[in-house]
């Protein structure tokens, strides 16, 4: 800014011929030129912003007085503008002001050079003087940017406000949603908000002062024209759709009140429209979600009886390998239904009880050397955030989605190709975090490229449908990519979809960081461990007490069952010594799992329970998860599951 | 009111005092114009804009009782209150017509 005024030498001297003046009183501008003419220079003169620049297309002045409040763009922007004219940089740039003579204004940083109070003009003249003089003989420059005059102060009062007032509705301006832009009746813009200048592109220095209609593409000049030559008094223009900056573009004219200028608001149409779909796909999904949420609960608990009596007949089937063998493929067949129905509740994001602080580049990590193992002819591509904040997430349920997007990208890819994966930490602002209906503020970024065969955006849009599938019958659930949905939505996240025909595709998660620590990780068990202790088994399903009895029974456990809240408070109380462990449903009806173990905990603070639940609730779930509870297993869970879970809760430290 | 011996004070000669007094009258009369219009239709910010001009040239020229009458108005608007300001109105109109009638312009 200014250097080749500032690295000037000193006492070089430097005559000041030509002098340019902006004021909108003519009082005060005539007494300018005056003033300035007495001293042997030659003065042109300007009521507003715009005529400088106008004037400064074909004259270069020495020294040029600007105004601080003045019409059409005022001084402070007037001097940036000036500053970023290159054949201006030497010019030397003085605000005469009012205001500098009450409090302090940062006109260096506006590019201007030094600051003239306005007072009576007999001081101010002198102040002029004195200014010439140091600008002739350089000896102004050193003496540092200063304002002359302030000796004849006024009180204050009026000029805090209006700067106050000033600055206040310069931050609503800055705040709001649209773009808004200032021109006068000929259409030369005065005033242009930060939203304009992101709308229609560049920046407030080059917007000012140009034509409005250059703002927008050639073929919309006479929609805009039109517009423009509509708005009246009390009348605002309808909203037309133009193009400008590549972008399509509401515009309306509204007059300004006891003003012959004219507002212009813009707002982003692909922005609103985007954010509609976005909307409208959301509450698709939602409404999708509650229903599925449901069937999976029903369908699970099928799955738990059959799951159960299964173990139990492996139990039994001794040396018999056709019965163990047709016995495992049932196994099999109930864990692909299993899988099923966790991807619908993790659609309906009900899934989620375990949440830890995480380091995602760990999943990521495990879960590509996981995938890499069976896709040989898959590329993994790690760029991986050093530093990367932690996320408060279910490890598995994460990792579940990263598998579904990696299986995706492969399925996209039947001739082989790269998964690129990059992990991020980003801060989101106000508007970003709008747009995606989620709290501004620091994010974990997860970006999975592929270099596949991309879609069409009919099938970008129904992507995370459940049941929405591009494949051929049997060769896809539809499930994947909805479950993935509903893991990010679940953890407070986000998930975009970015693809082509022929052009790969993108998906972006992001995830809200924490401030917690990662802990470090457990080995699960991976063997059938017996026990002898007594366990209270809660469950109104009796097909599933029956058959979680038996597996218990089978382990060595001696099994006290209830099937509804009453009824096991009730055994509890009577056989308190006895009980070591609680499984406890939590979907009952009358009593709550919850408010069961509320009630367990009463009568004894030091209860063990594990919740068992097919039908996920997750608020409820946590809720309990932070009571106290110490573990968690979702139905159906093998006897394998089962014995190790009641070990590590049955073996911990009190 | 002695013009000639505001002129002096001010370091100006007479004929060019009496150039930016003319010019003074016309557009405090066009500012009063547009003060009164803003009044009339409840537009607290124009009405603050109008005299907020007439305030300065007042100020500029040494006339006080117009730059305090100005100042008072000026900060009422500016707290969006356009009543009670008759009183100082009045003042500003009687003080222009006085100076017009100093300087032969009415």
């Amino acid at each position: 800014m200014h250097n080749a005024i500032k690295d000037r030498k000193l006492h070089e001297t430097r005559p000041v011929n030509k002098v340019l003046v902006a004021d909108n009183n003519p009082v005060m501008l005539t007494l300018l030129h005056n003033i300035l003419a007495k001293n042997g220079c030659e003065v042109v003169t300007a009521e507003d912003g715009l005529t400088v620049l106008e004037i400064l297309a074909s004259y270069k002045p020495d020294v040029i007085f600007i105004d601080l409040i003045m019409p059409n763009i005022d001084g402070e922007r007037l001097c940036r503008i000036i500053r970023s004219m290159p054949h201006m940089n030497d010019v030397v740039l003085v605000i005469i002001s009012a205001v500098a003579a009450e409090t302090k204004i940062p006109f260096t940083e506006w590019g201007a050079n030094a600051c003239i109070a306005k007072g009576p003009f007999d001081k101010m003249s002198r102040s002029i003087k004195d200014l010439l003089e140091r600008i002739e003989t350089d000896t102004f420059f050193p003496a540092g940017w200063r304002v002359l005059g302030p000796d004849y102060a006024r009180p204050r009062e009026i000029t805090e406000e209006l700067l106050f007032l000033k600055s206040h509705l310069e931050t609503l301006l800055s705040s709001i949603s649209e773009g808004i832009i200032e021109i006068t009746p000929e259409g030369r813009v005065v005033y242009v908000n930060p939203e304009a200048v992101e709308i229609t592109g560049g920046s407030e220095e080059k917007i000012l002062a140009t034509d409005i209609t250059a703002l927008f593409k050639e073929e919309e000049y006479p929609k805009v024209r039109k517009a423009l030559m509509s708005a009246r008094a009390n009348y605002r223009t309808a909203e037309e759709s133009v193009l400008a900056n590549g972008k399509e573009v509401s515009f309306t004219v509204v007059p300004v009140k006891n003003d012959r200028n004219k507002l212009v608001i813009l707002s982003d149409l692909g922005l609103r429209k985007h954010l509609e779909a976005e909307l409208r796909q959301a509450q698709k999904l939602e409404a999708i979600g509650t229903l599925a949420g449901g069937i999976a609960h029903d369908f699970n608990n099928l799955l738990m009886e059959i799951q159960g009596r299964t173990s139990l007949m492996l139990l039994k089937a001794g040396e018999n390998d056709f019965l163990k063998q047709n016995l495992k493929v049932i196994e099999d067949i109930v864990m692909s239904g299993a899988n099923l129905t966790r991807q619908l509740l993790e659609f309906a994001q009900n899934g989620k009880y375990v949440v830890e602080p995480t380091n995602l580049n760990d999943l990521v990590q495990r879960s590509v050397k996981m995938f890499g193992r069976t896709k040989k002819e898959i590329v993994l591509d790690l760029d991986l955030e050093e530093n990367l904040w932690a996320v408060e997430v279910d490890r598995g349920q994460i990792e579940q989605a990263l598998l579904n997007l990696y299986i995706n990208a492969w399925q996209a890819m039947p001739g082989g190709g790269t998964i690129y994966l990059k992990t991020e930490n980003v801060r989101m602002n106000d508007k970003e975090a709008d747009i995606r209906r989620m709290k501004p503020g620091r994010y974990v970024k997860l970006t999975v490229r592929d270099t596949g065969t991309g879609m069409d955006e009919q099938t970008r849009q129904r992507i995370f449908e459940p049941f929405f599938t591009t494949k051929e019958k049997g060769l896809g659930t539809g499930m994947g990519l909805a479950s993935v949905y509903g893991i990010v939505k679940g953890h407070n996240g986000s998930i975009e979809v970015k693809s082509e025909r022929g052009e790969g595709t993108t998906f972006t998660i992001y995830l809200p960081a924490t401030g917690k620590k990662v802990p470090h990780e457990r080995k699960a068990e991976e063997k059938i461990l017996p026990g002898k202790e007594t366990i209270l088994l809660v469950d109104d399903e009796e097909v599933v007490t029956n058959v979680v009895r038996e597996m218990l029974e089978s382990l060595g456990y001696t099994v006290i069952a209830a099937l509804n809240g009453k009824d096991a408070l009730e055994l509890y109380r009577q056989n308190k010594d006895r009980i070591d462990l609680v499984i406890l449903d939590m979907i009952m009806p009358q009593m709550s799992g919850y408010e069961v173990f509320e009630a367990l905990k009463a009568l004894n603070p030091k209860v063990r329970v594990i919740l068992a639940t097919g039908y996920s609730m997750k608020e409820q779930a946590a809720k309990i998860m932070e009571s106290g509870c110490r573990a968690f297993m979702q139905k159906p869970f093998s006897i394998q599951d089962l014995s190790n879970k009641i070990r590590t809760v049955l073996d911990a430290a009190e | 009111m002695d013009l000639r011996r505001l002129a002096e004070r001010l370091g100006l000669g007479e004929a060019e005092f009496k150039e930016v007094v003319r010019l003074f009258i016309e557009s405090s009369i066009a500012d009063m114009e547009s003060f009164t219009s803003a009044v009339r239709t409840g537009d607290p910010a124009g009405a603050s804009a109008a005299i907020h001009s007439i305030k300065g040239a007042a100020l500029c020229l040494g006339l006080n009782d117009i730059s305090r009458a100005a100042r008072e108005i000026e900060l009422r608007s500016r707290q969006g209150r356009l009543d009670g300001l008759a009183e100082a109105t009045a003042a500003i109109k009687r003080e222009i017509e006085k100076i017009a009638g100093y300087a032969g312009e009415r």
